[in-house]
């Protein structure tokens, strides 16, 4: 299992198009996924507990992976969170 | 409810559709429940309310495709897309499940409770941003109810019962032929909707427009209805429950006809032709004298199934050509307006919107897969197809489709050289360039419903105007004149497929008109023969010269029973 912390960058936070970019990318891996933030925890692969989170701009998650691919796993969700989802700025 | 309600003849007064009478148990069909109550199930149905839910999220995704792969613009494919996440949720289906397999739930009860719960933690979460994905939600919520309702409620439907209900699609009212209901009852509805039209055709008794019919209704266990008078008795007692309920089978009654020839007292020939949208409504043609199929309207198939395969295409208009005689004039899907539209917004003006033609010059593989299938089951029924192209206002329109058309028929390895294109004249800039437009089509037909509104600008489905639409409006008959005249200089067939053909006085005044080919309900066909046989062609034709210049539907009216009495 691993860990990381990632902030959340794009200014508008983790709202729907992002979380759905997230689970969908999520869910292409095998490893189980799941955030942290505030307490709660949330399937990542699930849109619905992702967005009950409401994690705005520089909210600090934190990714937990476990599975055979949870390295790539985390690499690629990092990059994905990094880049603001791959969407302008709104 | 309860079985012992006293039997007090309550009488209520709806919109009678025709059909004859009917007694029987009351079912309640109700719609989007907004409320879905706690229900529970024994262990040993499990796997089957397991099954259900499986069944219903899967019927939702697939409708979400079918959007999905008719939206071009990338952002509402990205929001379908987040939808179909949502409904394959893993956190959603494990809480489902558990719903079902711990508490014993029934479906239906569980996506309600776990939909309304992440809704509510949602909304908690205080975020603007999911504000739309909250009404998405629900949305996806209630429709998954309703998938599941419905096949519970279908499932419940017992012969001889009347369905007491807000409001049926034509669909439902079919499926309800199928179990051999007795009646329906509508709150909403009117004589020309979509619904009541079919209902008619299968000759089911029927009436709409009656206020709070479901909740008294709910009050009872057993209804007589009168399709002619539109009388409604809840809590019918023995004797009314006996003479409605004999009535079916004289409602039902085939009266076997001579055969007669199609022609006005002074042998003026005529045609009388079926309009038919559903396979159902086939038999009954065996049993009147018809000389073909004037409008086979197909976006019937939609509504059951939005995807639907080019097999399945087929073999419905195998059955079609297989089971009628004579011609068959197919209209191609007429979406939007008020029928199922396959745009992901909605329009402020549907009806002067994408709809019809527009739609499916739009929509590519609808459209082709259509004419592919119309174009492989004319080649084995050669000489039978007319194709109907309809909400035509432009040429270009026609010319598109006939290159489509074109081109397929290369793909046919023994095509039908005979297939007719024709429009539907149904936009008033058509009738009045009907010269312009006959030179490029085979043959027009006169869609008088939509004709009719277009001309008065009046909503015929909107209830408060209701009264304004006026089909016999002399303006609307002009139009018909008009058409009707270029299509003799051009030497093509024109006919009348709207309500107008069904009744008396409109097909007095079509006929008067020079259109000779008549396409109506099946249910109409023997009231028109037999008023067209007694009548003189001249006396039709100076009934309508007259009409043409009079100023209200009102007037035309009086001057037909002057003509003919009534």
């Amino acid at each position: 299992m691993i860990k990381k912390k990632i902030t959340i960058k794009n200014s508008a936070g983790l709202h729907a198009r992002p979380s759905a970019a997230l689970v969908k990318l999520a869910s292409s891996f095998d490893s189980d996924f799941h955030i942290h933030l505030y307490g709660y925890k949330v399937n990542g692969k699930s849109i619905l507990g992702v967005m009950t989170l409401a994690a705005e701009c520089g909210a600090e998650l934190e990714f937990e992976l476990e599975g055979p691919d949870e390295k790539e796993a985390m690499a690629a969700l990092e990059e994905l969170v990094d880049n603001k989802f791959g969407m302008k700025d709104e | 409810m309860s079985g012992s309600n006293p039997a007090n003849n309550k009488i209520l007064h709806g919109l009678g559709c025709g059909s004859g009478k009917a007694a029987g148990n009351i079912v309640l069909i109700r719609h989007k429940k907004l409320v879905v109550p706690p229900s529970r199930i024994k262990e040993s149905q499990v796997p089957k309310e397991i099954e259900k839910f499986s069944g219903a999220r899967d019927e939702l995704a697939a409708e979400l495709d079918e959007l999905l792969s008719r939206v071009h613009e990338k952002n509402s494919g990205d929001i379908l897309d987040t939808l179909k996440q949502i409904i394959f949720d893993p956190d959603l289906e494990q809480r489902v499940h558990q719903q079902i397999e711990e508490k014993l739930f029934n479906a239906e009860y569980a996506v309600f409770q776990i939909y309304s719960d992440f809704i509510e933690k949602l909304r908690e979460s205080g975020s603007e941003l999911f504000r739309q994905r909250i009404s998405d939600l629900r949305d996806l919520r209630d429709r998954m109810v309703d998938i599941l309702s419905k096949n519970y409620n279908s499932t419940n439907i017992k012969e001889g019962q009347i369905i007491v209900a807000s409001d049926l699609s034509p669909t439902d009212v079919v499926k309800f032929h199928d179990q051999g209901i007795a009646g329906i009852v509508l709150e909403k509805g009117g004589i020309t909707s979509h619904a009541t039209i079919i209902a008619q055709s299968l000759e089911i008794p029927c009436v709409v427009n009656l206020k709070d019919a479901l909740k008294h209704a709910s009050e009872t266990n057993e209804a007589a209805i009168d399709g002619e008078t539109g009388i409604v008795i809840f809590s019918p007692d023995k004797e009314t429950l006996a003479e409605y309920g004999e009535q079916v089978n004289e409602g039902q009654d085939d009266h076997i006809i001579e055969i007669r020839k199609h022609e006005t007292s002074d042998g003026k020939s005529f045609r009388l032709l079926a309009n038919i949208e559903f396979r159902q409504e086939l038999p009954r043609l065996k049993k009147l004298q018809y000389e073909g199929i004037g409008l086979l309207r197909t976006e019937g198939l939609l509504f059951e199934k939005v995807r639907i395969t080019l097999e399945e295409q087929k073999e419905y208009y195998t059955a079609v050509f297989r089971e009628t005689e004579g011609p068959v004039v197919v209209r191609l899907f007429d979406l939007g307006g008020d029928k199922l539209s396959l745009g992901s917004e909605k329009e402020l003006n549907p009806f002067l919107g994408w709809r019809g033609i527009r739609m499916l010059l739009d929509e590519g593989s609808l459209l082709s897969d259509q004419l592919r299938a119309l174009l492989m089951v004319a080649s084995e029924y050669p000489g039978r197809l007319n194709v109907l192209i309809p909400m035509v206002s432009m040429t270009d329109e026609v010319e598109r489709v006939k290159e489509m058309i074109g081109s397929i028929q290369k793909e046919i390895p023994d095509p039908d050289p005979e297939i007719r294109i024709g429009i539907m004249v149904e936009v008033p800039a058509v009738a009045l360039k009907a010269d312009h437009f006959a030179t490029k089509v085979d043959f027009f037909s006169l869609g008088t419903n939509d004709l009719t509104q277009y001309t008065l600008a009046v909503d015929r489905g909107n209830q408060k105007i209701n009264s304004l639409y006026q089909q016999y409006d002399p303006s609307v008959l002009k139009l018909i004149k008009l058409t009707a005249e270029a299509a003799k200089r051009n030497d093509i067939p024109v006919s009348v497929c709207g309500e107008l053909a069904g009744s008396s006085i409109g097909a007095a005044l079509i006929m008067g008109l020079g259109i000779t080919d008549l396409s109506m309900s099946p249910r109409s066909m023997n009231k028109v023969r037999d008023l067209l046989c007694g009548l003189q062609m001249d006396q039709l034709i100076q009934f309508a010269d007259e009409a043409v210049k009079m100023g209200s539907a009102e007037a035309v009216k009086s001057l037909f029973v002057k003509s003919f009495g009534n």
